[in-house]
């Protein structure tokens, strides 16, 4: 059987059966994407390794959290993991340097013969996209969005760091959000 | 203010409120379906570094050291004979609940006829689930009530829902912690002739849903205890969400 080739939820289904080189695939295949969301979140290289260690255990040892029905299987990995880094920052008190899209390096999924080419274009295609998606509001709106979802701010902790009425937060969000909706509905939609 | 909580941008006091007033809403429970995968998808947009090579050998080798005891203990009555065309050593079907997959352990035997029907039970498990949730929703007669949470659901709201007919309930929670490792929640429905199993499930993200079937009629109790994975014949734990139901008028 050649695992770089399968689905994710195909993976998914032989993690059940405890199938170590599953386990494997689905590493190679979104490490990088886990640890790099951890990492986009608390700033920290180690506990960004020690966010990805448990994500990943977390569903050798739960592959039955995953519900196939309820969205694509990268987007909820990657949400686990988002989670997981705002939990812990907020445990820990420990805030990072917020960017915006425009300060970050643009780096792509590394080239890796171990994955499905395809697979892995597709990914980045998606990439691209929600990047330009980002990219496409309005400053001060991908600025409030980005501090609530890689900070785990709410909007009275992001109103008061940014000295705004949280009417005012609120707003930005809500438009932000509805303009993000509108762009990536295809994505959305094939979820 | 559904951005904001698909963005897990509010308190969770007001994440309360929304979750129930979204057990009211099938409008809005759509919209936030969307805002969430709208929001899941700005994972993908983070710049990519690599982490160190040693994290994979890490990683790989947790899991295979949390493999073997896994198997090893499975319980006896479980196994089946061995195999020797195949060399199978072990079978074990483990039902985990309606909001869950149904997972089948085995060291060898893994063929491809058992990933299709369990995955195909598995299915028509969220199916039933979510036609029952939908179902419930839509009922004019549904009555609600706050359950009260302790131990492990401390942190938790639950609330639980049932039709007038007393044919369907459903146990809503929010902010409920994934149960131990190896063990599930397990409802229990209390009638006069003593408890009665409703059904395992376990959380989602800290959110839950369950539907149980009341046979035609309330029960005076609902409860919900820790159980071992697949469930116990009568409660062994104690009932971290509970609620007295009252008679209907």
């Amino acid at each position: 059987m050649d695992y770089p080739d399968l689905a994710d939820e195909q993976l998914m289904t032989r993690l059940a059966l405890r199938d170590i080189r599953a386990f494997e695939a689905l590493y190679d295949r979104y490490g990088t994407l886990v640890y790099s969301t951890a990492l986009r979140v608390v700033g920290d290289v180690q506990l960004a390794e020690d966010i990805a260690q448990e994500v990943f255990l977390r569903i050798w040892r739960r592959p039955d959290h995953y519900v196939p029905e309820r969205g694509r299987f990268v987007t909820w990995l990657l949400s686990v993991a988002r989670n997981g880094a705002v939990d812990q920052i907020r445990t820990r008190g420990r805030r990072r340097r917020h960017e915006t899209a425009g300060e970050e390096l643009e780096r792509e999924l590394p080239g890796d013969e171990r994955q499905d080419p395809a697979l892995m274009a597709q990914l980045a295609d998606e990439r691209q996209k929600v990047r330009r998606a980002l990219a496409s509001l309005p400053p001060e709106q991908r600025r409030v969005i980005e501090m609530a979802y890689y900070g785990g701010y709410t909007q009275q902790e992001i109103a008061e760091m940014l000295s705004q009425p949280l009417g005012t937060v609120k707003t930005r969000i809500r438009l932000g959000m509805q303009k993000l909706r509108a762009t990536l509905a295809p994505e959305i939609g094939g979820e | 203010m559904l951005e904001a909580y698909a963005l897990g941008a509010v308190p969770p006091e007001e994440g309360a409120h929304i979750e129930e007033h979204l057990s009211d809403c099938l409008a809005c429970w759509e919209h936030l379906s969307e805002s969430q995968r709208a929001a899941a998808l700005l994972a993908l947009a983070v710049p990519l570094e690599e982490p160190c090579e040693s994290l994979r050998q890490r990683i790989i080798a947790q899991a295979r050291r949390e493999s073997e005891p896994a198997i090893e203990t499975v319980p006896r009555r479980w196994h089946l004979p061995r195999l020797v065309a195949v060399g199978a050593t072990a079978v074990v079907l483990a039902a985990v609940g309606a909001l869950s997959w149904s997972l089948v352990e085995t060291r060898n035997l893994h063929s491809d006829y058992h990933d299709i029907q369990h995955q195909a039970t598995a299915n028509q498990q969220q199916v039933d689930l979510t036609r029952n949730m939908v179902g419930l929703l839509m009922r004019p007669d549904v009555e609600r009530q706050a359950m009260v949470t302790s131990g492990i659901a401390a942190g938790a709201t639950a609330y639980y829902m049932w039709t007038r007919d007393g044919k369907l309930g459903a146990i809503v929670c929010h902010g409920l912690p994934d149960p131990p490792e190896g063990k599930v929640y397990q409802v229990w429905l209390s009638y006069d002739q003593g408890p009665v199993n409703g059904g395992t499930f376990t959380a989602w993200q800290e959110q839950s849903q369950h539907v149980v079937s009341l046979q035609g009629s309330w029960p005076a109790a609902v409860g919900v205890s820790v159980e071992p994975q697949g469930g116990s014949a009568s409660p062994s734990g104690e009932m971290v969400i509970s609620a007295s139901l009252s008679p209907l008028q």
